[in-house]
């Protein structure tokens, strides 16, 4: 009887912990011993220490889809923060657009991000896309947006924002109708105004709340492959070709192994990184209540 | 959150009593209203800008499901007009009835319905063992599997595939249905654990106890109470492998090469690179691989919604 207590759970989690190592540790460690090595497709050749590194620091492209990155991720976080910071902030407190408008934000935000990605070059298609249109309309030169190396990468952060605003609205949601009503009530009795009560009561006590959706659409955004694979493919011109993208072409387009595993080590440490400032926010939440 | 500030439970009482007196006792809207009091009303607050800015919202979030859906009901010639039009004119079924019969379409949607299934069975089959040993077990390093588990749930597709894919070469299971199953199973896996174990743990033990008392054994407890009890967390969690294997690109991408094997969003990639692409065609077959996720979205969102805040937000 003892030991079946100390073995049974053993036995009931191991499955699952398999599976869990099967999709954390076992790849992650395959890729940084592929990064210090050198493989021709799936054959180990030996260890090659820090050499595809090197060639990572001195590989031009690199910088560039890093920069891409980094902008793609600016871009698409600086409109979707706000837009959906307003936008739950109006819905928690007008109760009747709330229940109609929770399942329009649905819609872009389950499709697959093929699909969104689809649907989008459509509405940009260069001869027949109500986008189009509408910006020849309005005299805007050059609405071939996505043959256009400036306008491309807009595009993409557009989809972008379409597909994953609706979840920052529904994560804002949660957080601000968890905070006490008395709240706002004893502001309104001292005289505070609706802007003031947002930025006085609102906004430092869902900071939590913007902690975690700041950092889940830093990652989301860092890592997104499908969605700027399928409606640009990286260009034109590699404009929009993210360092995820960059590293899925040498993986599985230029079959680089070891150059490949290289980039995903850098773009796990830079995960890492950003995941323990995500964990440690949460810890010091948990510290002070 | 709520426990770090403890809500008066007066003040809305009070409150909830004041408004129905105001619009009328049994008034639902009453109700509602004086739940949420007060914050940034829109009559108050530059009413029109508000209106405005909502307008604008719902326009930029359904005009695109908008246009897919009405390209899909338009005659090819009709498409293809410039300027646009922005309602149908000749609305037809006939890209649909075209996107069905294709044996290619069917195919794809067969291959990824059986892909889902297999998927959600095998991964529950794992995960609610391990979420009912995380529930109810003491055991060594318990928080540190939890951490290591919700830490899984956020790695990244892109650092993981490539090391899959080689795994998937070398065990002979690349380019099978039953190899992106255990890969999809174990990508699912993470999350599943971390919510039927929250689903576990509000499951009375005092009914296993009972159970056992009765002469069911430890498992046979599980299998007849905590199981059951646990549905809706099953229905859940099913949902979300569905919708995520349904929707996932980059592993049916890089897993699966044969073209007989290829998942619905793959497929409409390659529909998308052919030469002289249907629109009219192309929008409908979006439509219809569209059509499973927002449907389990419209009929489920609440549970939906609240499992997958509740993972993140709490942590």
């Amino acid at each position: 009887m003892k030991l079946d207590r100390r073995v049974v759970p053993f036995f009931l989690l191991a499955p699952s912990l398999f599976f869990v190592l099967l999709v954390s540790a076992y790849p992650i460690a395959i890729a940084f011993v592929y990064a210090f090595s050198s493989v021709r497709y799936v054959s180990f050749q030996g260890f090659v220490g820090l050499a595809n590194f090197a060639k990572v620091l001195k590989d031009p492209d690199f910088y560039q889809s890093l920069r891409v990155s980094f902008v793609f991720f600016g871009r698409s976080i600086v409109i979707v923060v706000p837009v959906a910071l307003l936008l739950a902030q109006i819905l928690s407190s007008e109760v009747r657009f709330r229940s109609p408008f929770r399942t329009l934000l649905f819609l872009p935000w389950v499709l697959s991000m093929t699909v969104v990605a689809l649907i989008w070059i459509w509405l940009l298609d260069a001869n027949y896309g109500p986008i189009t249109w509408l910006c020849s309309a309005l005299g805007l030169q050059n609405p071939r947006i996505l043959s256009s190396p400036r306008l491309a990468l807009w595009a993409v952060v557009l989809a972008n924002v379409w597909n994953t605003y609706p979840i920052a609205v529904i994560f804002f949601m949660s957080g601000i109708e968890a905070l006490p009503d008395a709240l706002f009530e004893a502001a309104k009795v001292d005289g505070a105004n609706p802007l003031q009560s947002f930025l006085r009561i609102t906004l430092p006590l869902i900071m939590p709340t913007l902690t975690v959706v700041l950092i889940q659409l830093t990652i989301n955004y860092l890592n997104l492959v499908s969605l700027i694979y399928v409606m640009t493919g990286g260009g034109p011109l590699s404009a929009t070709r993210t360092l995820s993208l960059y590293t899925f072409q040498h993986a599985f387009h230029l079959w680089n192994t070891s150059y490949a595993s290289a980039l995903t080590a850098v773009m796990f440490l830079m995960n890492l990184v950003l995941s323990l400032v995500y964990v440690g926010f949460l810890g010091g939440r948990r510290g002070e209540a | 959150m709520r426990s770090t500030l403890k809500e008066p439970l007066d003040h809305y009482t009070v409150g909830t009593l004041k408004a129905q007196r105001r619009n009328g006792y049994g008034s639902r809207r009453a109700a509602q209203k004086a739940s949420l009091p007060g914050r940034l009303p829109a009559r108050k607050a530059g009413g029109r800008g508000i209106i405005v800015f909502l307008v604008v919202v719902t326009v930029f979030t359904v005009f695109p499901v908008y246009w897919a859906a009405l390209t899909a009901l338009k005659p090819a010639s009709e498409a293809i007009s410039f300027p646009p039009q922005f309602y149908p004119r000749h609305p037809t079924f006939d890209n649909f009835v075209e996107i069905v019969q294709a044996y290619t379409f069917q195919k794809y949607v067969l291959n990824t319905t059986l892909v889902c299934f297999g998927t959600i069975l095998l991964s529950l089959a794992v995960s609610s063992y391990g979420a009912y040993a995380l529930s109810r077990y003491d055991m060594p390093y318990k928080r540190l599997i939890m951490v290591m588990i919700i830490a899984t749930s956020m790695v990244p597709g892109i650092s993981i595939v490539l090391p899959l894919y080689l795994l998937a070469v070398k065990l002979g299971i690349y380019n099978t249905l039953g190899g992106l199953v255990v890969v999809y199973a174990a990508w699912v896996v993470p999350s599943e654990l971390w919510f039927l174990k929250a689903m576990m743990d509000q499951v009375p033990i005092e009914l296993e106890e009972a159970a056992i008392i009765d002469g069911c054994s430890r498992l046979g407890a599980f299998h007849r109470i905590t199981l059951p009890s646990s549905i809706l967390g099953i229905v859940s969690v099913s949902i979300y492998a569905f919708v995520r294997v349904w929707n996932d690109f980059l592993f049916s991408t890089a897993l699966v090469i044969s073209d007989d094997r290829k998942l619905v969003s793959v497929a409409l990639y390659n529909f998308l690179s052919q030469f002289g692409v249907q629109w009219t065609q192309l929008m409908s077959a979006v439509v219809l691989s569209s059509i499973p996720v927002v449907a389990f979205f419209v009929v489920l969102q609440r549970y939906y919604v609240s499992g997958f805040t509740s993972g993140a937000v709490k942590g």
